[in-house]
This record gives structure tokens, C-alpha cells and sequence, in this order.
């Protein structure tokens, strides 16, 4: 039998769109939309079409971005466009309304399409539904966020009973002592021998509780920064990994050039994240302003000389004033609003694994919040 | 009741000054108290049979505290039992005191609140 083609499409396609490229495009299992020159969208797929629960005709032209969710609207429109006009291909993420009125995530890939002749004729966008793969991203980034502060918790309060525990017995035995001692006082004639080795009893206790006390505070320096060999690439894929959905969603462009040997540091592992996270939330404080495309941040490490190993975070935002590089790691800064009490946390982290943290304006704009840790070898 | 003789208390704590120091608090205090530094130790001592009360620390090696109580009621030993323990424990607390007590004191406690839980419990 022979598959005919089918006639309802229109024999005119708008865009230099054909029938048969229309009718596999139908039957791709993704969400396809087609736009022209002048930005508008000219077609939709079928699986699109079912998916928002609407004719072709309500899709049309700007029709289907009624569909989008109205928090992710100005940032989709936003990279739609200065992508379009550069001719780039992009890739979003937003919310779009169901057939059902349910908004879903969606993955939005964009890319420039051109006429045999190499002329442009506009944009063909593919999309997927992925609510669930997201709701597990972020659900996971929540749950490993939470870990990261409850085993900090879970850590001072367990060192905290622990201490209790031991204090109080050698309290209890003092007090139970102290008791006796001042009843034997009341007895005709006291028993001196008796008193004498209660008071030796109770100086006993009383050395055994400061010895708890010196030998908690050990204990408390050693484990409530566990320090050891950490190697800074790794700190960089972590923090990349977290970060990635908030970027993609920020339209922040987020690289890694991390060093090709190993940089062991000394250092708590979940501090030194912290240190690279806030370098990054201040990265991407810095480029709100800027245009979507044009919102770049490269996470990068290198080895400095035998003994050291360096870790920058840059950022194409605006920079920071000159008069103000030295003081951006200050408490309270007056640098960007809110910054200040993350950086000046990071340069006490820092500071306390031995290493030293700066800033700086790169040549092409944009800052560079570095610091380095010597290189740590058994 | 044996009027003139003094009651015997006897108390579990694996911690040998604790021990020591409650020893003497119940002796200045009239009583006549057997230490043990463990639930196998006192198990294992004929003499107890005899005991008005039993100081009990909860957190034992071996045998727990709260261990040695349920054998004992198991076993259809009357004996009254007192909890001490040092550590801050609701959910031992609860356990504890389910298993049957007079009181459940936290170290380091006054012996007044000692003494009065023994009297209570040998009323």
C-alpha cells in the first residue's frame, strides 16, 4: 500500500515550510515550533499543539507565549530576542500551561535556520517536558543543602551532650562529696580522716572536670572543621554541579577551567564550597544588569609556583570600583548590596585554612574574586 | 520493719568516684549502702535479696540500667528502683520511667533529692 500525502496541510506553507517536512515534523516526539524573520512563530507541531489544548490559529504569531508562565515570560523574551537577532542558538528553561491549566517545565532548544541558498528564514525550536526531571533537581539541591547545615548541626549538638555526659559525673560525684563532708562536720567529734578524704576526692574531681574541659576543647578545634586533603578541582565541580539549574535559570553562562594536575589543599571540604559558592552568588549578583547572552562566569584553578594552588571565580558584570577592591571582603562593604557579609565570611574561611583572598578587575571587564591555599602534601 | 537497723541501699554505677561518693553520701545519711559497678555485679550478689532500695545508673556497660529493671520486675523482685543518670535523654527518660521508678534523677543532683527518693521508696 502506498502512503499518500496527506492534503490537509495548506499547499502554501508560510516560511519555506514544506508539507512533508511538516508531516515528520508531526511525528517527532518533541514540541516544535518554527518562527520566522520577523520573530513570529508561523507553525507549531502536532505534539505542541497538544500539549497547550489550542488551535493553530490561537498559537500563531505571539499567540502561543500567552501560555507562558507571566514570572518567566521577560527572561524567555529576553533571550529570545537577542539571541535571534545574533543569530545564535539558545536554550531555556520556563513554565508553560498545559491543556489541563497545570504549568510544566519546559527545555527550549532555539537554533537559526536557513534556505538551501544560505539565506535565514528565522527559527526552528524543539522542546521537551522535563517537570520531573527538574522538581528531582531541585529537590535533591534542597536535600543537599540541608545535609551540608544538619551534619553541622548534628555535630555541635552530639559534641555538646557528649560534654554534658562527661562533665556531669565528676559534678555529681563533687556535690555528693561536698554533702557528706558538711554532714560529717555536724557529727560530735567530726571525723576528720573521714573529711580529709572527701576534700582529696573532691580536688580529684575537680582536676578530672578541667581535664574534660581542655580535653573537649581539643576535640572541638580538631572536629568542627574537619580539616583534610581536598583537592580544589573537585570543590569546583561540586559547586558547578549545584549551581548549574540556577544559572541556566539566571541565563548565566557558567564554565569550568579547572588545572590539569591534582591541587591538594588542607581544608574542610564543606567550608571551602561554601567560600566558591559565595564567590559565585556574588558573580551572578553582578551581572543582572546585563543583557541574557551576555552573562558569563568561569570557575577556574591553577597552580601558582611549588606551593601554591589559586582558585577564580570571573564574572562579565560591571566591575568593581577601583577604590573599593580592597575592601570588598570586608564585613558590610559598601561594594554591591547585599555581597558583603558572604565575601567577608569566605576571607575568614580562607584565611583560616592558611590561604589569602583578592579581587581584581579583569582587563575585559568584569571582576575576579581569587584566592589561593598552599598545596598540601603528606 | 526493723526499727534500730539501718536499711541496706544498694547502688549501681560503673563510674568508681560516682560510686564512692554516693557510698559515703548514704552513710553520713544513716543508711547502710552496697556498691556494685555493674547489673552483672549486683546480679550476682546474694546480699541484695535484702536491699530496702536500689540506686540504679542508667547508662551501664554490659547490662543496662534500664535492662537490669525489666529483668528484676520479670522476675517478680519488688525492689524499688531509683534512676540516676548523667546524660540528657528524653527519649531514655520515657523509657526509664516506663520500666518502673521512684524517681529519675539527673547528675549532678543535691542528696537532699536523693535521700528523699529513697525514703519514698522504703516508706
Amino acid at each position: 500500500m502506498r502512503t499518500s500525502i496527506p492534503t490537509e496541510f495548506p499547499i502554501e506553507l508560510p516560511g519555506g515550510l514544506d508539507a512533508r517536512f511538516c508531516e515528520v515534523m508531526d511525528a517527532a516526539p518533541v514540541m516544535i515550533w518554527v518562527s520566522s524573520t520577523d520573530k513570529l512563530c508561523v507553525w507549531f507541531n502536532r505534539p505542541w499543539l497538544n500539549f497547550t489544548g489550542r488551535v493553530m490559529k490561537q498559537e500563531l504569531g505571539n499567540g502561543w507565549s500567552e501560555g507562558v508562565h507571566p514570572e518567566d515570560f521577560n527572561r524567555c523574551l529576553e533571550i529570545y530576542i537577542s539571541h535571534f537577532d545574533a543569530r545564535n542558538e539558545f536554550r531555556m528553561q520556563y513554565r508553560l500551561r498545559r491543556h489541563d491549566g497545570v504549568y510544566r517545565w519546559i527545555d527550549d532548544t532555539g537554533i537559526p535556520r536557513y534556505a538551501r541558498d544560505g539565506s535565514y528564514l528565522g527559527y526552528i525550536g524543539s522542546c521537551t517536558d522535563i517537570h520531573e526531571h527538574r522538581e528531582t533537581q531541585s529537590e535533591l539541591r534542597r536535600r543537599l543543602l540541608e545535609i551540608a547545615r544538619l551534619t553541622r548541626r548534628a555535630d555541635a549538638a552530639a559534641i555538646a551532650a557528649l560534654i554534658a555526659h562527661e562533665l556531669n559525673q565528676p559534678l555529681a560525684a563533687i556535690l555528693s562529696n561536698a554533702e557528706a563532708a558538711e554532714l560529717c562536720l555536724k557529727m560530735l567529734p567530726p571525723p576528720i580522716d573521714a573529711i580529709k578524704d572527701i576534700l582529696a576526692d573532691i580536688r580529684r574531681d575537680d582536676l578530672r572536670a578541667a581535664q574534660i574541659i581542655r580535653h573537649m576543647q581539643e576535640l572541638l578545634q580538631r572536629d568542627e572543621v574537619q580539616l583534610q586533603k581536598v583537592d580544589l578541582n573537585d570543590v569546583v565541580h561540586v559547586v558547578h554541579d549545584i549551581l548549574k539549574p540556577q544559572a541556566t535559570e539566571m541565563g548565566v553562562e557558567m564554565s569550568t577551567r579547572p588545572c590539569q594536575d591534582m591541587l591538594p589543599v588542607r581544608a574542610d571540604p564543606v567550608c571551602l564550597q561554601q567560600v566558591v559558592l559565595n564567590l559565585t552568588f556574588n558573580a551572578m549578583d553582578a551581572m543582572v544588569n546585563n543583557l541574557p547572552g551576555q552573562r558569563r562566569m568561569v570557575l577556574e584553578t591553577r597552580r601558582a609556583g611549588q606551593s601554591t594552588a589559586t582558585l577564580s571565580v570571573s564574572d562579565s558584570g560591571t566591575g568593581i570600583p577601583a577604590d573599593r577592591l580592597a575592601s570588598v571582603f570586608e564585613p558590610l562593604a559598601p561594594g554591591r548590596p547585599g555581597s558583603g557579609l558572604g565575601l567577608s565570611t569566605s576571607r575568614e574561611i580562607v584565611e583560616a585554612f592558611g590561604g589569602r583572598i583578592w579581587a581584581k578587575n579583569a582587563a575585559t571587564g568584569g571582576a575576579v574574586l581569587h584566592f589561593s591555599l598552599p598545596l598540601f602534601n603528606e | 520493719l526493723n526499727i534500730g537497723k539501718k536499711e541496706i541501699v544498694a547502688v549501681v554505677d560503673d563510674d568508681a568516684i560516682m560510686l564512692k561518693s554516693l557510698l559515703r553520701l548514704l552513710d553520713v545519711h544513716g543508711f547502710a549502702p552496697r556498691g556494685f559497678a555493674s547489673a552483672e555485679a549486683f546480679l550476682d550478689d546474694e546480699s541484695v535479696t535484702k536491699a530496702a532500695c536500689l540506686v540504679l545508673d542508667v547508662n551501664l556497660d554490659g547490662l543496662s540500667g534500664i535492662e537490669l529493671r525489666r529483668q528484676l520486675t520479670a522476675s517478680g523482685n519488688p525492689l524499688p528502683v531509683i534512676f540516676i543518670t548523667a546524660r540528657d535523654d528524653e527519649a531514655t527518660e520515657q523509657e526509664a520511667t516506663a520500666s518502673g521508678c521512684v524517681a529519675y534523677l539527673h547528675k549532678p543532683f543535691s542528696g537532699t533529692l536523693l535521700i528523699g527518693a529513697i525514703d519514698k521508696a522504703t516508706r
